[in-house]
């Protein structure tokens, strides 16, 4: 007799380990591992009971956001795609967006800190919406309006657009 | 790097306080600032209006500085103490001609050649003490058809030719564009030969000194075989001529530009295509490097690291900075990030002069103009140059009074006001007015979407006398206050503006 295949029960999931740079030990889905280009590259070539990351330029805080938006971003896609394929109308796009700007109004500190962990794993678009809030922070301000906001000393010695 | 000098030319055009001022090297990159030794009076009086260039980068022993006089060159060499001054003289077929230089370049390979008023063609040598002479070479001048009294020209390098540029203006003044002419210098003709054509090329000519340039279409993204140039009498416009249909456009990158007081010039900050590049492979490198990294981290034994405290946007990597600079709505944010620090300023390359035509997010007003007797309507956006046509019958015979908010007062024949909204086409009217529209100034105070929105003009009556004149929306009429003789004022024709409760009017 054939062997019965059960499509409701599903594989156990996969994980992988990404441990911060304060130490800290996070188990998540491959998927959502996966998001990061940067540990995708370099996936199969590790062995299962390896894939275990150490990253060391990213604090346990800021680890927590990106893999907050990984997750999100992972199971959104899902939604969407479903959505489309029972082709009923699902406005999960735009509630991602939303999702997406709720997320990244932070101070400019933490601003920073996913910024270069975004640019770190490459979470392509992770870093574009980083870098867009920087943007739009920086857009209508004045060079020193953008040094306080931003707390960046004023190391320029001649301003090129002081009058004479 | 590329250093410009403030040239002569734009030392003459900006007057009697800046002539005096010392000349000097300036680097808008980097803000180096290289002085020059102080120059003799008689010499800044013959060079005046000659051209001025720069032989190479002042990081390169070799950097002179040139400036081409009627009879004499005037140098500096990195270095030198003093200008030395060495004359020269147009030779042809051994006989001295009374002609004198009138346009140098200075090619890639180091080769200085110029042209002189006559159209000879000359090529300036150096000897190895320094001195700079003058040789005529036995070239076929430059035949201009239909020649003209008036006309400007430029000597440009383009991919490794010489390219002579002539704007032939209309008539007897420098005014408008006749025709433009192109040759290229043809070794193997020994002759200026006609280009009709500039193929992926795109060149830059401004009046001011040599600074006339050429750069690739495909790699700077604007279209290609077109000169981009601008006049002396019209320091605003761009121009823009496309050898295909040898159509002549104006572009208005700044219409809003303040008058410069000297004539625009082109500046490309040099190594700018390659070093884009350059970053493209770094980029590479730079993801291998942090691919070896992330590899490695196995090999890194566990350690508590205590999070910095301190949050460096200084130290923010150079790619990043330049990715955010992409991201900025408006040239002037780009100017003013690069403004913020050193280490930003250097990240971003200075800025291309173009604005991403889809990047902009903010509102800002459009510049719109209308004909009275056509019902067709322009739109100009500012910031990119896109112009986009509207049919809007209500336009027809009616004028455009005053604007705000998006909604325009128009005024159709002598005694009918409306208020129109391009955008949605709404209107509202307004009651006719009791006398002809004889308004010096006509203003209102919110839109006519909102209740308290009252409509305000002024009429100049007579000696001292004004006339007032105002309707609230829901009124059947105007109110109208005649002579009013207490302010003794005449309005002038500028509109009125509203501001906390009050229309005020410019006598």
């Amino acid at each position: 007799m054939k062997d019965s295949f059960n499509p409701s029960i599903e594989p156990p999931k996969k994980t992988v380990t990404l441990v911060s740079s304060d130490g800290y030990d996070f188990e998540v889905e491959e998927e959502v591992a996966l998001e990061s280009q940067v540990i995708k590259d370099g996936f199969e070539d590790k062995a299962v009971d390896d894939r275990e990351y150490l990253l060391f330029n990213v604090h346990s805080d800021t680890l927590e956001l990106i893999i907050k938006y990984c997750e999100k971003h992972v199971s959104s896609r899902k939604s969407i795609s479903a959505a489309a394929a029972s082709s009923s109308s699902s406005n999960g796009e735009e509630a991602l967006k939303e999702w997406d700007e709720h997320f990244i109004s932070v101070d400019t500190n933490t601003l920073y800190d996913i910024l270069m962990a975004a640019d770190y794993l490459n979470i392509k678009s992770l870093l574009d919406l980083a870098i867009q809030k920087v943007a739009d922070t920086i857009h209508g301000r004045s060079p020193e309006q953008i040094r306080k906001k931003f707390n960046i000393e004023n190391d320029s010695i001649i301003d090129p657009w002081a009058s004479e | 790097m590329l250093l410009f000098g403030v040239h002569q030319r734009l030392v003459n055009y900006d007057g009697l306080f800046i002539k005096r001022r010392p000349l000097f090297l300036w680097n808008p990159d980097t803000r180096e600032i290289i002085d020059l030794p102080p120059r003799d009076e008689d010499d800044i009086e013959q060079i005046k209006n000659s051209d001025c260039i720069l032989l190479s980068p002042p990081a390169n022993p070799d950097c002179t500085v040139l400036f081409v006089g009627k009879s004499f060159f005037l140098w500096w060499r990195v270095g030198d103490k003093s200008w030395t001054k060495d004359e020269y003289e147009i030779v042809r077929d051994g006989i001295k001609i009374d002609d004198y230089i009138h346009k140098v370049i200075s090619c890639t390979d180091g080769t200085i050649y110029a042209l002189t008023m006559q159209g000879l063609t000359i090529i300036i040598d150096k000897e190895p003490c320094g001195k700079l002479l003058a040789r005529t070479l036995d070239f076929e001048r430059p035949q201009s058809y239909p020649e003209t009294l008036c006309f400007h020209a430029y000597l440009v390098e383009s991919c490794g030719e010489i390219i002579f540029v002539v704007i032939h203006s209309e008539g007897v003044t420098f005014k408008g564009v006749n025709h433009i002419e192109l040759f290229k210098m043809d070794f193997s003709e020994e002759a200026w030969v006609i280009m009709d054509c500039l193929g992926d090329n795109v060149i830059f000519v401004s009046t001011i000194g040599a600074d006339s340039m050429s750069v690739s279409a495909t790699q700077s993204g604007l279209k290609g075989n077109c000169i981009y140039f601008t006049l002396v009498q019209d320091k605003h416009n761009l121009y823009v001529f496309d050898l295909e249909d040898e159509s002549i456009s104006i572009y208005l990158p700044c219409p809003n530009l303040r008058t410069p007081s000297s004539l625009p010039f082109w500046l490309l900050p040099s190594n700018r295509l390659v070093e884009k590049q350059n970053v493209d492979e770094n980029t590479t490198a730079k993801k291998e490097l942090k691919m070896e990294a992330m590899r490695n981290t196995l090999a890194i034994i566990k350690v508590n690291v205590e999070k910095s405290e301190r949050i460096c946007w200084i130290d923010l990597p150079f790619d990043l900075v330049a990715m955010i600079a992409m991201h900025l709505p408006l040239a002037i944010d780009y100017m003013n990030l690069r403004c913020v620090c050193k280490t930003w300023a250097f990240s971003v390359r200075p800025i291309r002069w173009r604005v991403n035509p889809t990047g902009s997010t903010i509102e800002y007003p459009w510049l719109m103009s209308s004909n009275r007797e056509s019902s067709r309507c322009k739109f100009l956006d500012p910031t990119c140059n896109i112009t986009s046509h509207f049919d809007m019958p209500e336009l027809l015979y009616a004028r455009i009074c005053s604007s705000k908010d998006g909604w325009l007062l128009m005024s159709a024949g002598d005694y009918s006001m409306f208020f129109f909204n391009p955008f949605t086409k709404e209107i509202v009217e307004l009651p006719d007015l009791t006398e002809i529209f004889s308004f010096s100034g006509v203003s209102f105070s919110s839109p006519p979407t909102s209740p308290d929105c009252v409509t305000f003009g002024i009429c100049f009556r007579g000696f001292n006398e004004v006339n007032i004149y105002f309707v609230h929306l829901e009124d059947d009429a105007w109110t109208n206050i005649l002579g009013v003789s207490e302010a003794r004022f005449t309005p002038s024709n500028v509109t009125p503006v509203f501001c906390t409760g009050a229309f005020y009017c410019l006598g």
